[in-house]
């Protein structure tokens, strides 16, 4: 199959063909899907939700099941799904709660783009905005944010296949290695140059620390991707972003005030100081506020880098979703954020 | 049209807002209207008619009267002439070309901050310093000037947080 087009990723019948191949293919029997429902969240990979039933040799199965797709013209086109699937395969039993996953492809065969299939998890994803938690809640949900990302960062990856992801990644080079994957980004998709942008790069690029390991980053870890049920976080989603690097890559983004809009409290859930303790206490990594400053600008900039490529993706025609350039509208805030962060470094 | 485009943007975001999204039962859709909303009101304060077709217009008016104006002379009681102030072509200063002359002054201070940030063996600090003084305080002026224009974001009733307690489903 060619490349399909947003459009054809968002035709249901499409899909729902596409899928029924799939699945006979991979359970070697005729499955009745459900509807599909899908949902409006992000900005690059399409998510659909169904339920299958299919004959197997040990009987019949029912699923509640989840199909990520990323369209090949998406705001961060081309995906890869292989280092999602790895990566949620990989940490499973780790103690970080993540999806059974069940099936992936990155080839455009089965559906025009790359694709996985894992298990609808309970739960809803909390925002940023507008909770109403109680006490207890916040307390339980920002701690088990806390205990999950100690627990990825823990989890030893060499000899899982994730090791294939390293790229040659070290604790000297880890903080260097994302400015330059994040200014590529920049260079690939800026319609123009300006100089606020041109002298934070110029600061990211002095300021790189060293990291205390090399750990599983998620990549985009915050209140928003993630499930919850009550008090329990039942899934850490959206991997998409996944790579090996400095674990206070993941606090320095988490920490971003865009996550906890109002409220000193990370992700509107926990206090920074404990968020540390609990951490360190867990990993036994030392939290150099210094490094999670850098990857809070880092965070920012990245911030600037996707609206840099949002307005390159509708100015394309790629997309014609306006949340994109409404979001990237917002890109002189994020500069005059970054000038202001940048001058409050520890 | 003849509306004034402040009140074109007002009357639509106003029916968005109260006519359209309260009929909006799905959520991806109510995201879309809210961005449009967001859109409208950023394009609000930068947005004037274009310049093109007022000037092939105003050419065409002049190119009438003038004419008119020849064959009226030396005709008693004639149409009334040209007034002066209306006979010159205004200064076409058209939007792109202002653009288009931003980024060109953009791009050259952006090669004034990389050179700052790798700035050649034996430039002086003191002179990188007074430099950079001048380079920063452009930035500050030009995203300060930006936000300014920016109206408070939507992202919160965008990503589909509206207050009316639809939960945000995902997995």
């Amino acid at each position: 199959m060619n490349p399909a087009s947003t459009a054809e990723l968002l035709d249901e019948t499409h899909v729902r063909a596409c899928l029924q191949r799939v699945l006979r293919q991979h359970t070697g029997s005729e499955a009745q899907i459900g509807a599909l429902k899908r949902f409006p969240v992000g900005y690059s990979w399409l998510t659909y939700g169904f339920d299958a039933s299919w004959d197997s040799g040990s009987g019949p199965q029912r699923r509640e099941l989840i199909l990520r797709l990323g369209p090949p013209n998406g705001l961060f086109a081309p995906y890869l799904a292989a280092p999602q699937f790895i990566t949620l395969q990989a940490v499973r039993d780790s103690g970080v709660p993540v999806p059974a996953v069940h099936w992936y492809s990155d080839s455009p065969e089965a559906f025009g783009a790359p694709w996985f299939i894992c298990e609808k998890v309970a739960g809803r994803a909390p925002v940023m905005w507008g909770e109403q938690f109680s006490d207890a809640t916040r307390s339980a949900l920002g701690e088990q944010l806390a205990d999950s990302l100690a627990a990825l960062h823990r989890f030893e990856w060499r000899g899982t296949a994730i090791e294939s992801m390293s790229g040659g990644v070290t604790v000297e080079n880890a903080a260097r290695t994302q400015v330059d994957y994040w200014e590529r980004a920049m260079r690939g998709w800026e319609l123009r140059r300006l100089p606020m942008a041109e002298s934070v790069l110029g600061w990211l690029r002095r300021h790189c620390p060293p990291a205390p390991r090399i750990s599983v980053v998620h990549g985009d870890y915050r209140i928003g991707n993630f499930l919850a049920e009550g008090d329990r976080i039942t899934a850490i989603l959206d991997w998409e972003l996944v790579h090996l690097g400095d674990p206070h890559e993941d606090i320095g983004w988490m920490c971003q005030r865009t996550f906890r809009p109002g409220t000193p409290l990370i992700c509107t859930l926990i206090r920074r100081e404990d968020l540390y303790a609990r951490y360190q206490s867990l990993t036994g990594i030392e939290v150099s506020p210094r490094a999670v400053h850098f990857y809070e600008v880092l965070g920012l900039f990245k911030f600037y880098v996707i609206d840099v490529g949002a307005e390159r993706c509708f100015e394309e025609g790629r997309h014609n979703d306006l949340r994109l350039p409404s979001m990237c509208a917002q890109a002189p805030r994020l500069l005059l954020q970054l000038e202001k962060l940048i001058a409050e470094a520890p | 049209m003849n509306n004034s485009l402040d009140r074109l943007f007002s009357g639509i975001i106003a029916s968005l807002h109260s006519e359209i999204i309260p009929r909006l039962d799905d959520e991806f859709a109510r995201g879309q209207a809210y961005a449009t909303i967001d859109l409208l009101n950023n394009l609000r304060p930068r947005l004037d008619w274009a310049v093109g077709p007022l000037a092939a217009q105003i050419a065409a008016q002049l190119v009438a009267a003038r004419r008119i104006d020849e064959l009226a002379q030396g005709v008693p009681n004639g149409p009334p002439a040209l007034p002066p102030a209306l006979a010159a072509m205004p200064d076409p200063a058209a939007g792109e070309t202002l653009r288009w002359r931003r980024d060109q002054l953009d791009e050259h201070l952006c090669k004034v901050v990389d050179w700052q940030n790798q700035p050649p063996a034996g430039v002086s600090e003191t002179a990188l310093a007074a430099i950079a003084a001048v380079t920063a305080q452009y930035m500050q002026e030009q995203v300060r000037r930006e936000v300014s224009l920016l109206p408070k974001p939507l992202f919160g009733e965008i990503a589909g947080n509206t207050g009316t307690a639809k939960p945000a489903a995902k997995n």
